[in-house]
């Protein structure tokens, strides 16, 4: 997400004087044109730079919570692996489970079996996010990741009891082939999965496998980094890359500190813009007066942004209970975050607090973006009352981007035809320095 | 007989002097553009001028223009860039979806499938 950094869109004239189109409604039949004084086109570079790095954290806030919200949602669960670049080879470094074909999608339909790779969760002599050595790190990964599965859409409607099926992790095969059938499966796979039939597979253990009901099926041979560009018969392979999705069904812990750190950085932001005081002796135009309009907006912002998260959360009516989430804005107007309780929100309710986390985010960003003039702060809450344009009309927007397309056509061909004048003068005077050395002047300059 | 070259018209050299150096001197891109641009005329004579140059008065000449020269590729590139984040801008309007109480506003946003 970016924002226009012009604010919103004005048109100088020289002077200073600005006139800007507005959408006001016909009254008496008569549309007018009103001539707004207002501060300079360009906002000064301070507003923009704060406004730069609130918009920087929102995108990251919200990239992180809408990529979490797509996978537990109601969007095709095929829309995640189509995400993904489909990297046909696999490394050691590659989870892969096998999911039998007796695990149901969750749409009523019967998976002819599936085999997940999860790319680069796995590195050599890594420990777990809990700080155990790789051998157990592998066990805890690989049922941290069945039991995350289901959360993203794979496998739904797998049960407790389907962790028995085989997780195979290529650390353990190192290329060993992987063969079909449960017995030469067993020999060759390395069984990190729990209880099987009443025995408990210890870390490690190579387990037997002839009493699994869910048998393996050839799923080719594997040696070293595989290309898996045609699939085996029978079963279906999906590749997840939690890196590209920023999504890892493993380390939720780690997304949601990434969370909890980049709200405080965007209070951060917001309370500096809200809170500075530049002091001048100018009037009207200057620093000062664009960052006190930028305060009063992004102030109005906030609190609406919030208020608007919490009643949509809330079934459209504000909260009573204070602040559930962890953040509030206080009697100035800063945004404070609780980091505890935004904490405990995230580990508590996680699908709410996204959703409050995406909603904030997003009105917060629609606000500095489209309702941003340098003197919305004057008509906080109605910016009908300044003429501004509402959403849905398609006047001054469509307007301001032809003018900006224009703009910037023109002042590329004027660029183009100078420098195209500037090498032919260069060439020229490089031939008249050598020309004129050996000349006699008729006048000399 | 000696033959002579004409050399080129003192007004449009001392002109074109003034108007490069002016231009050299301006720290602000459009300004800079602008001067350029006043003295694209006098460039034109220059150029086409079969007229020689004194070779010290060339050697200045030929070494600003270079200067000129790295100052619009400066201001060339910086354009590109503007204009780069300008249609990321309008990329991401278009693209950015919201699946909340915000309904899409049209106005902004091209749906394109």
């Amino acid at each position: 997400m970016k924002i226009a950094l012009a604010g919103y869109p004005l048109t100088q004239l020289f002077g200073g004087e600005t006139q800007k189109k507005t959408g006001m409604r016909a009254q008496n039949g008569f549309l007018g044109r009103i001539d707004v004084p207002v501060l300079s086109k360009v906002p000064d570079k301070a507003v923009v730079k704060y406004l730069q790095a609130i918009d920087a954290i929102l995108s990251d806030i919200i990239r992180i919570v809408d990529d979490n919200a797509a996978l537990t949602g109601s969007e095709d669960i095929t829309a995640v692996s189509r995400k993904m670049p489909q990297q046909a080879f696999i490394t050691p470094q590659d989870a892969l489970i096998y999911l039998p074909a007796a695990v149901s999608t969750g749409e009523g339909d019967v998976s002819s079996g599936e085999l997940v790779i999860i790319k680069n969760v796995l590195q050599p002599g890594e420990t777990d996010i809990s700080g155990e050595p790789e051998g157990s790190a592998a066990v805890s990964l690989s049922r941290d990741i069945a039991r995350g599965l289901p959360g993203i859409g794979v496998g739904m409607g797998m049960k407790e009891e389907d962790l028995t099926a085989p997780f195979v992790n290529t650390a353990g095969v190192k290329g060993t082939p992987v063969r079909s059938g449960p017995v030469e499966a067993t020999k060759d796979i390395l069984s990190l999965s729990g209880k099987k039939d009443g025995q408990t597979a210890s870390q490690g253990e190579r387990v037997e496998e002839e009493s699994y009901e869910a048998a393996m099926p050839d799923i080719g041979t594997f040696i070293g980094p595989a290309d898996l560009s045609e699939k085996p018969p029978g079963v279906s392979i999906r590749f997840i890359d939690p890196a590209g999705m920023g999504v890892s069904g493993v380390a939720s812990g780690k997304k949601d500190r990434i969370i909890i750190e980049s709200m405080t950085s965007l209070a951060a932001a917001v309370n500096d813009i809200i809170g500075s005081q530049v002091e001048t002796e100018e009037g009207p135009g200057n620093a000062a007066a664009q960052m006190a309009v930028a305060r009063t907006t992004v102030k109005e912002a906030v609190k609406e942004s919030l208020l608007m998260a919490l009643r949509y959360g809330q079934g459209g009516v504000a909260p009573s209970g204070g602040d559930p989430f962890g953040l509030r804005t206080d009697e100035k107007g800063l945004l404070r975050v609780d980091r505890a309780m935004f904490a405990e929100a995230l580990a508590g309710k996680k699908e709410e607090t996204f959703r409050f986390v995406n909603n904030f985010g997003s009105s917060f960003h629609d606000r500095i973006s489209y309702f941003f003039h340098p003197f919305a702060g004057l008509y906080a809450g109605a910016p009908d009352a300044a003429g501004l344009k509402e959403p849905g009309n398609k006047e001054g927007v469509a307007d301001d981007r032809e003018d900006r397309k224009a703009g910037f056509e023109k002042r590329l061909g004027e660029l183009q035809m100078l420098l195209k004048s500037s090498y032919e003068l260069k060439e020229s005077f490089m031939q008249k320095r050598l020309s004129g050395q050996n000349v006699p002047d008729e006048e000399t300059y | 007989m000696c033959r002579t070259k004409k050399h080129i018209d003192t007004a449009d050299v001392i002109l074109f002097e003034g108007l490069t150096v002016a231009a050299l001197e301006q720290d602000d891109g459009a300004a800079f553009i602008g001067r350029l641009l006043e003295r694209e005329k006098v460039s034109g004579r220059l150029a086409g001028s079969s007229g020689i140059l004194d070779g010290d008065l060339a050697e200045r000449f030929y070494l600003n223009e270079v200067r000129v020269i790295e100052r619009l590729e400066g201001e060339r590139t910086r354009l590109m860039a503007e204009i780069d984040i300008y249609s990321q801008n309008q990329r991401a309007v278009r693209s950015y979806s919201p699946k909340f109480p915000l309904p899409p506003t049209p106005s902004f946003f091209n749906k394109k499938d």
